[in-house]
């Protein structure tokens, strides 16, 4: 996908200067070598800027939004942000509780309707991890809310 | 001879042949799965492992990784759609068979090239094991630093479709892999004052992350619950003794290639699967046929897919550089049961190393018994709708990356280098380049470090040339980053 491309070609140059930036300000023994990367790295995006204004000069906006056309940003970004929120919180709601609720939370965002299938699937797949990585190898998962009763 | 078969006893004990048996079950039904890769079946059992025993660990590992390849091959037949991507060159015939009626016969006889192809390779990978192990305890400083350039090399020009964009990810790799404590000075480098990153990014969740985690956000993306349709009927599986005989010449050697392919970093199965095809089709009195349903190209795929096992696994054990994907991340977990892959492995963890690669003789055997079964119930696994699995497995990364440690970081870490990963996959880039350069690289780096404080900076060409064994690799380092180059030129001038 050219358009993108051009995108991917500015922001990798970019990146290499900050990566530079940053090297600059460690001793020369520990920064020559990241250095070298990060020049590395902007002459190949420049190299791959050229090819590819060489092979589609003009710039098109409607066919990068065409390119990512059909995603469910919204699908996506909510489950990037539950499972942080799974995450962040399972030190304090606890491993069952928060995993429940999250595999509940998730297939429901992908498309699963049924409650039965919801709580069976959810609750099954916790007590299979639970007692897999709980019980059978012993790791010690937070009990947040249910400690004292687990 | 005795001492292998010790180490074929360690692997024949209840618990070993119970955690094999699981392992291939676990790889039999992720690789079923569209979408679902052989790297992830292994990527999620690897926190499962933490408190086991390490050759348990690896038996575990190592049957997953071989049920997961022959796993793909289902869907293939019964959807049109491979399991894994290994298994692409399978629905050419596969899939053409089903139609036909003839979906049992197809499975059955993926089954048994599966199991034979992965036998063959083992036998390989006992040989090459030992030879490549002394060769390595020879290496210098400089040869560490141009093996893991050679790797990276190899993969970014076998792997990558625009070569360019595969050198920007090997280079990317290489950045990665200075985050933490400089190898000489011990000076941090990009830990902002975190001193979890002192010993560079956490290998197993930044892998998980960027292999696993971020195809199961490809997977979210669309958001629908996908259930494949199939009324195929399945009919007899087991083929007759009679064609196991006559397509032996095609298991030897598409087993052979699938070996020599596997060797080589980045080449992957599914050139290989292609290459065992068309060399199948060429030996086969039913060539003309082929793409019609033709199971002499079954057995070439499936053997040479399962080969490819044997051959990969070699250079990461003995060398240190991953043959594919998968074994980077086995590579991963060798790290965390406290071994590094290379000449150490077969001195200090002889008995570790070794029942690991007898472990898969058992294993492709196991493989084939639950494989007929698996045929027998493969409609209802390739219905169960991959969005459901999605959700379960990201909490059992989840969950899997906070045991490695019982903390959080490796969780952020995982979930972190999942977002890159599927950026990097929506803006074309190939990880797989960018994986093993981060593997490499301090390997790389202190190496050149090595190297130049041994031969001083001015003289390093001339260290190189006055090693045989540097200079070949110097010399195949150029061959490899300069041939696409040629290629692309000559196919400039030619147009």
């Amino acid at each position: 996908m050219r358009q993108l491309d051009k995108i991917t070609g500015v922001l990798l140059v970019l990146l290499s200067l900050v990566i530079y930036g940053q090297a600059s300000t460690y001793p020369d023994e520990a920064s020559n070598y990241v250095k070298y990367l990060a020049v590395a790295l902007c002459l190949l995006a420049a190299v791959f800027l050229v090819q590819t204004f060489r092979k589609t000069p003009a710039f098109s906006w409607p066919e990068i939004r065409q390119h990512f056309a059909g995603i469910q940003w919204a699908s996506l970004m909510l489950t990037l942000l539950f499972t942080v929120i799974y995450v962040a919180t399972m030190k304090w709601i606890g491993f069952i509780i928060g995993t429940i609720v999250f595999i509940m939370v998730e297939l429901a965002l992908l498309g699963v309707r049924k409650a039965s299938h919801l709580v069976g699937i959810s609750v099954i797949s916790t007590a299979v991890l639970y007692v897999s990585f709980g019980i059978l190898l012993s790791i010690r998962l937070p009990a947040g809310i249910l400690d004292g009763i687990l | 001879m005795e001492n292998l078969f010790a180490y074929l006893l360690n692997v024949l004990t209840p618990v070993n042949l119970a955690f094999c048996s699981l392992g291939v079950v676990i790889g039999i039904i992720v690789g079923a799965m569209p979408g679902l890769t052989a790297t992830m079946a292994v990527a999620v059992l690897i926190p499962v492992t933490y408190k086991l025993d390490a050759i348990t660990a690896l038996v575990l590992l190592g049957s997953a990784y071989c049920g997961a390849l022959y796993g793909g091959s289902i869907s293939a037949i019964l959807l049109n759609t491979p399991g894994t991507p290994a298994a692409a060159a399978t629905c050419i015939e596969g899939y053409p068979m089903a139609q036909k009626g003839e979906a049992g016969r197809a499975l059955g006889m993926a089954t048994f090239a599966s199991g034979i192809g992965g036998i063959i390779s083992f036998f390989a990978l006992l040989l090459m094991a030992p030879l490549l192990s002394a060769l390595a305890l020879k290496f210098a400083p400089s040869d560490y630093f141009l093996l893991a350039l050679l790797g990276i090399g190899l993969i970014v020009s076998l792997s990558s479709k625009n070569f360019v964009k595969g050198l920007i990810a090997g280079v990317l790799g290489l950045l990665l892999a200075t985050v933490g404590m400089e190898p000489m000075t011990g000076f941090p480098r990009f830990t902002f004052g975190n001193t979890s990153l002192y010993a560079g990014l956490p290998l197993v969740p930044t892998l998980v992350g960027l292999l696993s985690t971020s195809q199961l956000f490809l997977l979210t993306e669309q958001a629908t619950q996908r259930i494949m349709k199939t009324d195929t009927l399945i009919g007899r599986i087991v083929p007759s003794l009679k064609e196991l005989k006559r397509l032996i010449p095609i298991f030897i050697r598409s087993s052979i290639i699938g070996i020599a392919v596997g060797v080589m970093p980045g080449a992957g199965s599914n050139v290989a699967t292609f290459i065992a095809y068309n060399d199948a089709k060429s030996i086969s009195k039913d060539g003309a046929k082929f793409g019609t349903g033709v199971v002499d190209g079954i057995a070439a795929t499936e053997s040479c897919n399962n080969a490819v096992s044997g051959g990969s696994l070699a250079p990461m054990l003995t060398l240190g550089i991953p043959g594919s994907n998968t074994t980077a991340v086995l590579m991963g977990a060798l790290m965390l049961h406290g071994m590094a892959p290379g000449p150490e492995l077969f001195t200090k963890h002889a008995e570790t190393a070794y029942s690991f690669i007898m472990s898969l003789l058992p294993a492709n055997i196991i493989m084939v018994l639950f494989g007929l079964l698996a045929c027998k119930c493969a409609v209802h696994i390739v219905r169960i709708p991959n969005n459901i699995l999605a959700a379960v497995i990201m909490a059992l990364s989840v969950v899997g990356a906070f045991a490695l440690n019982n903390n959080f970081f490796n969780v952020y870490i995982m979930l972190i280098f999942g977002v890159i990963g599927y950026i990097l996959k929506k803006l074309e880039i190939d990880v797989v380049p960018l994986v093993l350069a981060f593997i490499l690289g301090s390997t790389a780096e202190a190496g050149l470090k090595r190297t130049i404080a041994l031969a001083g900076p001015n003289n390093i060409l001339l260290y190189i040339f006055s090693k045989p064994l540097s200079l070949i690799l110097a010399v195949l380092v150029l061959i490899t980053v300069l041939s696409p180059l040629v290629k692309m030129w000559k196919a400039r001038t030619a147009k």
